[in-house]
C-alpha cells in the first residue's frame, strides 16, 4: 500500500503542468546538447543551473535530470549520421551505427537506439522505485565511519574506472580534496589555506568551479582548433521504425544492455562510457558471428545505447539515497539541491518525498517525451548540426558569465570561474581529466566531516574504520582497487578504463 | 607527452609540498583528535606520492624531441589570449557600465574578432543577444544583474 501511495505522489508531482513543462524543456535542451558535439551534459547542466534558483528544488532537479538523460538520447544521432559522438557515452555507437547508415540503414539505426533508450530508461526508472527505498533504509544506519568508507570507495572507484592513466586520475581526486579544504574549517572555525584572500574565506563554490572546468575550458579547447566541416551523411530519414527482424535481432541486446547499464550506473564512475563499452564487448562476445560487428550489426547499436540510458537512470540512486554522486553530472545536480538547502542522503526520502518521487515520476514522462522528440523530429536535429561553432561559443561564454555571477551576486565568482576555465584547458593539454577533481571537491567536506567525527567518537583511534564491518569492507575493496592496477601491470594486463582514452 | 608528464608531476609535487607545510602550521591534532591540518597534511603527502607514479615513468623515458604542440594551430594562442582577456574584462565592465552595455560589447568582440564577419550581422547579433538575454534574465526571471550608471 505504501508503494502505491509513493507511485501516486510520484505522478502527482511529475504531472503538475509546470513540472511537465520544465521536464520537456530539460529533455529538449538535453537532446540539443547531445546532438551537438563539443558541449557535454556536465557543461550544459552547470550553464542552466542559475535558471533553477527561482523554482522549487524538485522542479529544478526534474529539469536538469531531463537534460542529463536527454543527452544520452541525442548523443547517438551524431554517432550514427556523422561518425562523431555527440558525447562520450555514444562513442561505441559510431562503430556499427555509422556503418548501418552507410549501408542505407540510418533509419533503423536511429530508430532502434531511440526505442532501446526508451525501454532502458523506463525499466531503469522502475528499478529506481524498487531499489532506492530499501537502500536508503540501509544507508540510514550508516554512521560517520561508514560514510568515510563509502566516500573513500566512491572516489577510488571513480579513479579506477576513469579513462586514461590512473595515477593522473588519483592526482585529480586529491587536488579536488585539497581545494575543498580551502576556506573556513567547519569544526574549529579556523581559516585555512586562503592566503589572506577574503573572497575564498568561506571556501569555493561548486558552480564557478564546474562551469570553469567544463564550460569555459571546453570552449577554449574548441577555439584553439579550426572548425572541421561537418559532413552529414545524406540519407533518407524514412523507415525509422525498425522491422520485425530488427526487433528480433536486438531485443536480447536491449535487455542485456539495460540490466548491465543500470547496475554499472550505480557504481561511481561506472555509467555512461564504461556501460556502453562493456555492453558492446558483451554483445560481440555472445554473438554467433562476431565478425559482423563493426560492419553495421544492429546489436552493436541497440546494446550500448540501452546501456548508457539505463546507466544514466541508475546513477541517480547513490545520489538520492546516500548523497554520493556517481559522476560529474550528478555531482552538479547534487550541488543544485544543496543551493536549495536540500542535502541529498538517506534522509532525503523521508524529509523531501516530493523531490525524490517527483524526480522519479518525471523520468517516465521524460523518457516518453524524448522518444517523441527523437523519432518524429529527427530531421530537425540533423539540421541543427549545421549551426557553426563560431556562432555557438559566444553564447556558451555568456551563459557561463551570467551563471557564475548570479550564484552569489558577485563578480569574484566570475573571476574564479575564468581561472578554473584556464586551469581546465591546461589540465586537458597535460592529459588530465577534471571529472575526479570535481567529484572529490563535492565529496571533500562530507569526507572530512565524517572522518573527524569518527575519530571524535573513537577518541582518536583510527581502528574505528576497521572495527566497523561496513566501513572495513568498503576500505578493503578500495585498497584492492588501488593496488590491483599495479598487480595487473605485472601480469601484463590492463585495468578496464585504461584502454578507453582513444 | 613524457615531457609534459615531467612538468605536470613536478608542479603537483610542489603543490603537495605547499599543502603539507601549510597544514603543519594549522596544527595536525587538537586535544587528541585530528585538527584542521590533519587531512590536508595527508592529502598533500598522497599528492606527492601519486605524482611520483607520473614522474618516475616520465624520467625513465627519453624525452621526445617532437612533442605535440601545446597550441594546435598557429594563431590559436592569440585567439585564446583574446578570449580570456575579454572574459576578465567582462567581469570588470559588469560592475561599472552594467549588464546591457557589457554584454553588447562582449558579444560584439567575440563575434567580430574571433571569427571575422561583416559589421552589420555582428552588430545585430550582439544587440539582439544583449536585449533578449536582459529581458529573459532580468525582467522575466528577476535575476539580479548589475545596473550601470544609466539604470540598465
Amino acid at each position: 500500500m505504501e508503494f502505491l501511495s509513493h507511485v501516486n505522489l510520484a505522478f502527482q508531482v511529475a504531472l503538475e503542468p509546470s513540472n511537465l513543462a520544465l521536464c520537456f524543456l530539460g529533455c529538449l535542451i538535453g537532446t540539443f546538447v547531445g546532438v551537438l558535439p563539443g558541449l557535454g551534459p556536465a557543461a550544459s547542466i552547470s550553464l542552466l543551473l542559475p535558471l533553477t534558483f527561482k523554482i522549487p528544488p524538485e522542479s529544478a532537479i526534474i529539469m536538469l535530470g531531463g537534460l542529463y538523460y536527454g543527452t544520452m538520447y541525442g548523443g547517438s544521432t551524431t554517432s550514427i549520421l556523422l561518425n562523431v559522438p555527440g558525447e562520450a557515452a555514444s562513442v561505441v555507437t559510431c562503430l556499427d551505427g555509422y556503418q548501418m547508415a552507410r549501408n542505407g540503414r540510418a533509419g533503423p539505426a536511429l530508430g532502434i537506439s531511440a526505442f532501446g533508450s526508451f525501454i532502458a530508461g523506463t525499466v531503469g526508472t522502475i528499478m529506481i522505485m524498487l531499489l532506492a527505498p530499501p537502500l536508503a533504509i540501509i544507508a540510514l544506519k550508516f554512521g560517520p565511519p561508514e560514510f568515510v568508507g563509502l566516500v573513500f570507495l566512491g572516489l577510488t572507484m571513480v579513479t579506477y574506472l576513469s579513462s586514461g592513466s590512473m595515477p593522473k586520475a588519483l592526482i585529480m581526486a586529491v587536488v579536488g580534496l585539497l581545494i575543498s579544504y580551502i576556506g573556513t574549517d567547519i569544526v574549529t572555525g579556523q581559516e585555512r589555506f586562503t592566503m589572506g584572500i577574503t573572497t575564498i574565506a568561506g571556501g569555493f563554490d561548486m558552480v564557478p568551479i564546474a562551469m570553469g572546468l567544463f564550460g569555459i575550458s571546453e570552449v577554449l579547447l574548441n577555439l584553439s582548433v579550426s572548425e572541421e566541416e561537418r559532413e552529414v551523411f545524406k540519407t533518407k530519414l524514412r523507415d525509422l521504425l525498425p522491422t520485425k527482424q530488427d526487433w528480433k535481432d536486438s531485443s536480447g541486446a536491449i535487455t542485456r544492455g539495460t540490466v548491465l547499464g543500470f547496475f554499472l550506473g550505480i557504481i561511481p564512475g561506472g555509467g555512461g562510457m564504461i556501460a556502453s563499452f562493456m555492453s558492446y564487448a558483451m554483445e560481440k562476445k555472445l554473438s554467433k558471428n562476431p565478425d559482423t560487428f563493426g560492419k553495421g550489426n544492429i546489436r552493436g547499436v541497440a546494446g550500448p545505447e540501452s546501456a548508457n540510458n539505463a546507466g544514466a537512470q541508475g546513477a541517480f540512486i547513490p545520489m538520492l539515497t546516500m548523497g554520493i554522486p556517481c559522476n560529474v553530472v550528478l555531482a552538479i545536480l547534487m550541488g543544485a539541491l544543496m543551493i536549495h538547502g536540500v542535502t541529498p542522503g538517506p534522509r532525503l526520502l523521508i524529509e523531501h518525498p516530493r523531490i525524490f518521487w517527483g524526480v522519479v515520476g518525471s523520468m517516465y514522462a521524460g523518457n516518453f517525451m524524448l522518444l517523441l522528440l527523437n523519432l518524429p523530429l529527427i530531421g530537425l536535429w540533423v539540421r541543427m548540426l549545421k549551426i557553426p561553432y563560431s556562432l555557438l561559443f559566444p553564447f556558451i561564454f555568456l551563459f557561463c558569465l551570467i551563471g557564475a555571477y548570479t550564484v552569489g551576486n558577485n563578480v569574484q565568482d566570475v573571476y574564479i570561474m575564468i581561472i578554473f576555465g584556464i586551469l581546465g584547458y591546461v589540465l586537458k593539454k597535460f592529459d588530465y581529466e577534471p571529472a575526479p577533481l570535481v567529484l572529490a571537491f563535492i565529496l571533500g567536506p562530507m569526507f572530512e566531516d565524517s572522518f573527524r567525527q569518527s575519530l571524535i567518537i573513537s577518541g582518536g583511534s583510527p581502528m574505528i574504520f576497521l572495527t566497523k564491518p561496513i566501513s572495513a569492507i568498503f576500505l578493503l575493496i578500495s585498497s584492492i582497487l588501488l593496488i590491483s592496477p599495479m598487480a595487473l601491470r605485472v601480469m601484463g594486463k590492463q585495468r578496464i578504463g585504461a584502454g578507453l582514452k582513444d | 607527452m613524457k615531457n609534459r608528464d615531467l612538468v605536470s608531476s613536478i608542479v603537483w609535487t610542489a603543490l603537495g609540498g605547499l599543502f603539507v607545510v601549510a597544514a603543519l602550521q594549522q596544527g595536525l591534532m587538537r586535544k587528541g583528535v585530528p585538527g584542521p591540518g590533519f587531512l590536508p597534511f595527508f592529502s598533500g603527502i598522497a599528492l606527492i606520492l601519486f605524482s611520483l607514479f607520473v614522474l618516475i615513468p616520465a624520467l625513465g623515458q627519453r624525452v621526445e624531441i617532437v612533442s605535440k604542440n601545446f597550441f594546435p594551430e598557429r594563431g590559436s594562442f592569440r585567439k585564446l589570449a583574446f578570449a580570456v582577456m575579454a572574459l576578465f574584462a567582462y567581469g570588470v565592465a559588469l560592475e561599472y557600465v552594467g549588464y546591457l552595455i557589457s554584454t553588447f560589447v562582449f558579444m560584439f568582440l567575440m563575434a567580430r574578432l574571433i571569427e571575422p564577419k561583416g559589421w552589420l550581422p555582428v552588430t545585430l547579433m550582439a544587440s539582439v543577444t544583449a536585449v533578449v538575454s536582459y529581458l529573459l534574465f532580468v525582467v522575466f526571471l528577476e535575476v539580479q544583474l548589475p545596473k550601470g550608471p544609466f539604470g540598465f
